[in-house]
């Protein structure tokens, strides 16, 4: 290395050496004038009002933090896929805004949604996946608010449990980092601009000051490069306007001039009209000059330009001279350049401890900045309480994980976007818990990419997730349990139907076995086959008869009753006209009804097809019609009328009569178990009231509904339908 | 000659009963109370037609007719199912499928019964 004293120090007691940068600054300071003093103010105010901005944005996020840390509450809830919501708990309730529970419960989980198609596209994914999810999402308060909620959600038994924590505040927070990195940025990039155009304009300055005060050297010209354009001249000097203009010094040291002293290291010109630079220095054909390279080790940083008087010939000594004095200035430009870069890592730390310990520190949960190496290179002030300053430098599993190993999920395992934040559940960190990890990719000051990682401690939610996850396998189980129970007690109950049916088919046969010999013996005895009887004995004989026979209808209809309580009666579901059937039934209750003064008329379509059991709708119309030339007045003609009508779905059947009719609070009696108003119990004609439960039954065996009005002194009406189509899966099946 | 009646019948009154009304009619009566003496006597005797109950204490109704139809030789034996029980009419059709020409049900009018008795056995 040669002495740069020696050349650079004839005269001026300041030195070139660029020994140490106060030194240097110093002197850099003294040659600044007031225009440049100017600007800089105004660069600097610039900068300051950023860095109030950032300030500012620095206090709001501490806030918000402090808002966090007291709001981190988790919520549950577990719903319906349809949407019902069956449970919630006062977090959440809180959460929502909600002024009870029960207002909650009685809400559509989809109304809570800012974008309800969210839940569904949720749903389809738990449906997909079958597993435990995370998202983000916005969700809408009871009260209109918009919050952001990081929800945890498992699909189980078609019931969909979560928990959700509200990160609304956390997000801003996150936001709010972003921007202030930005910010803090921007700030750096335009300090160190600023800083670099002022200290090489004040070195070229100087050199060139120097330089031409030197005897026979009576123009200096220095262009220098611009560092990260190629070859761009960035800043150009004259100090002597004795031989050229600026504008033409500026043309002589062109793009191409430049280019070719770089390669060649240095140029002499000791007459331009015999040199191949001839073309520069047109104007002056005698005019003599040296050109150097200022380069160091492989950085080129422009090109030195002396212009002697014209015919002065370059001295050999004036050559070695000239390039000791380019030596020196390429190293001060690269010691300007390699302090510039200390000093901006020096500024960076200081930003970046300013950075860190006015924003995450401030921050509740544990933050660390992580390089692309996976080494720590931050970590905030609860972290470092609980890792140690040691930690720093560390690989961030080492530190973190029991088991050691690198993250599955690692986000450096990918480049790192700038920008980017997500957020990753980790299991198995120090004390065992599991924290959310929220990582976020940054700029680090050194120019690499980093990732600001937030961490979440979620122990506690996670257990309330697993709790609830258990709750809902052994709900499962319990339910599994339970059904298996109940299909077993289904399987025994099946077994007691069909035991109970068999009674009933028993209890029938029993029941009527005994009444063959009564009434068959009267009969024969009616008919005189067991000796002549009298006809006062004819006529008790007949009222035996006529009892056996009641005797017979009401242990019928108990049977019936009975089976259709069993459900067990088989309809014979086939398309018949009820039109017909009706008509059959008229015909059949021709006698009755003329023996009672009734007169029976039906209005109906031609014809009206339904699926039905013949026998059962002949029965139904029949104990209707029947009663109702039975619940006549006394005396007086009754007008019984069969209306059939056709509905889109349905067959809608109104019978109506001039009879006595109901009272009014025993009508909704009619259809109950051997239920009969008082004065039909009277009449000695009549069969057992099972009659209009029986039809009852039957109407809703078919799928369809019977209804009654009446009044007294009047008449009666009862309107069923049968719908036409048989119902699929139905009690009729 | 006389058409006989082979009746198998559980309950005595029942059977004295159906006996007398028949035999006023001038048929030939065999009575058995069980499944088993019905088919002994159905074998010993040149039977027409055959009143049968469903509910036996051996054989069922249905038993017995499906052994009397598996039989060439009683093709040409009536039979009426006559019982006390509830049957649903699916199953009196499998009666009839099986081989049965009259189902009655117990208390059945004697007139009714007679004439049921008199119309299958004057198709033959």
């Amino acid at each position: 290395m040669r002495d740069k004293k020696n050349f650079l120090n004839p005269k001026n007691e300041n030195s070139l050496g660029f020994s140490t940068s106060s030194q240097r600054t110093a002197e850099l300071n003294s040659v600044g004038n007031k225009k440049e003093k100017f600007s800089e103010r105004r660069a600097m105010l610039s900068i300051l009002e950023d860095l109030e901005e950032a300030n500012k944005k620095l206090k709001e996020s501490e806030r918000k933090y402090q808002n966090l840390a007291d709001s981190a509450l988790v919520g549950i809830v577990q719903s319906s896929l349809k949407g019902d919501i069956l449970y919630v708990n006062d977090a959440l309730t809180k959460m929502y805004e909600f002024p009870s529970k029960k207002e909650f419960l009685s809400a559509k989980a989809p109304m809570l949604y800012k974008n309800p198609k969210d839940r569904e596209i949720m749903i389809n994914n738990l449906k997909k996946n079958r597993k435990l999810e995370s998202y983000e999402i916005d969700m809408l308060t009871k009260k209109g608010r918009t919050i952001t909620v990081l929800t945890s959600i498992i699909l189980s038994n078609d019931k969909i449990s979560a928990t959700i924590v509200d990160i609304t505040e956390r997000k801003k927070a996150e936001e709010d980092i972003f921007r202030l990195n930005e910010i803090i940025n921007r700030v750096r990039k335009i300090n160190q601009l600023i800083l670099r155009e002022k200290n090489q304009k004040k070195l070229i300055d100087y050199a060139s000051k120097m330089i031409s005060s030197k005897k026979g050297f009576s123009c200096v010209f220095i262009a220098l490069l611009g560092k990260e354009e190629n070859l761009a001249i960035k800043n150009v000097c004259a100090v002597s306007k004795e031989h050229f203009s600026e504008k033409q010094l500026q043309k002589i040291h062109n793009q191409k001039y430049i280019e070719e002293v770089l390669h060649k290291k240095i140029v002499i010109i000791n007459d331009a009209t015999m040199s191949p630079y001839k073309q520069h220095f047109t104007k002056n054909p005698s005019h003599c000059a040296a050109a150097l390279s200022l380069h160091h080790d492989n950085n080129n940083y422009g090109v030195l330009t002396v212009h002697f008087p014209p015919g002065k010939i370059c001295t050999k000594e004036e050559v070695s001279l000239l390039k000791e004095l380019a030596g020196d200035l390429s190293y001060a430009l690269f010691s300007l350049e390699m302090e510039e870069e200390k000093k901006k890592a020096e500024k960076e730390v200081i930003e970046e401890k300013k950075f860190s310990e006015n924003i995450l520190s401030t921050m509740s949960e544990g933050v660390d900045i992580v390089d692309e190496n996976l080494n720590i290179i931050y970590m905030n002030d609860v972290f470092l309480k609980a890792f140690g300053k040691e930690a720093i430098g560390k690989k961030c599993y080492e530190v973190y994980k029991i088991d050691k190993k690198q993250c599955e999920k690692c986000p450096l395992k990918k480049p790192i976007k700038i920008g980017e934040t997500k957020s990753l559940i980790v299991p198995g960190i120090v004390g065992n818990k599991t924290f959310e990890i929220t990582h976020t990719g940054i700029n680090l000051p050194n120019g690499k990419k980093g990732i600001l990682e937030v961490f979440r401690d979620i122990t506690k939610e996670k257990e309330a997730e697993d709790a609830l996850k258990n709750l809902n396998k052994e709900l499962e189980q319990r339910v599994n349990q339970r059904t298996i129970e109940l299909k077993k007690a289904n399987e025994e109950l099946k077994i007691l139907d069909r035991a109970k049916d068999e009674f009933v088919l028993l209890a029938s046969h029993e029941l009527k076995s005994p009444l063959f010999p009564i009434t068959g013996y009267i009969e024969l005895m009616i008919n005189g086959e067991l000796g002549k009887i009298t006809e006062e004995q004819k006529e008790k004989l007949n009222i035996m008869h006529k009892n056996a026979k009641d005797l017979e209808k009401l242990i019928e209809d108990m049977l019936e009753l009975s089976r259709l309580e069993l459900k067990k009666l088989e309809l014979d579901i086939n398309k018949n006209d009820i039109v017909a059937i009706a008509n059959q039934v008229k015909e059949s209750l021709f006698p009755l009804a003329e023996s009672n003064y009734a007169k029976i008329s039906i209005k109906s379509p031609e014809k009206l097809l339904a699926d039905c059991d013949e026998y059962m709708i002949n029965q139904i119309i029949t104990n209707i019609v029947k009663n109702s030339i039975m619940y006549r007045k006394p005396g007086k003609p009754n007008k019984i009328e069969i209306n059939i009508m056709k509905t889109e779905t349905d067959a809608v059947i109104s019978i109506t009569d001039e009879g006595r009719g109901v009272p009014k609070e025993k009508q909704n009696k009619i259809f109950e178990k051997f239920y009969r108003i008082k004065e039909a119990v009277k009449r000695p004609e009549e069969g057992a009231g099972v009659g209009l439960s029986i039809v009852k039954g039957l109407v809703e065996l078919h799928g369809g509904k019977i209804s009654f009005k009446s009044r007294k002194g009047v008449g009666s009406a009862l309107t069923f339908n049968i719908p036409l189509k048989k119902l699929k899966g139905g009690k009729n099946e | 000659m006389n058409e006989k009646i082979l009746i198998i019948e559980d309950r005595a009154d029942t059977m004295n009963l159906l006996k007398f009304a028949l035999e006023k009619q001038n048929y030939a009566v065999i009575s058995a109370e069980n499944g088993k003496r019905g088919l002994n006597a159905l074998e010993k005797y040149p039977i027409d037609l055959v009143i049968l109950d469903i509910m036996l204490p051996d054989i069922s109704g249905k038993e017995i007719l499906k052994k009397i139809r598996a039989d060439k030789k009683y093709s040409r034996v009536k039979v009426i199912v006559l019982t006390a029980a509830k049957i649903s009419e699916k199953e009196q059709k499998e009666f009839f499928n099986i081989g049965a020409q009259g189902f009655l049900f117990k208390p059945v009018q004697i007139e009714v019964m007679r004439n049921e008795i008199r119309k299958i056995l004057e198709k033959r």
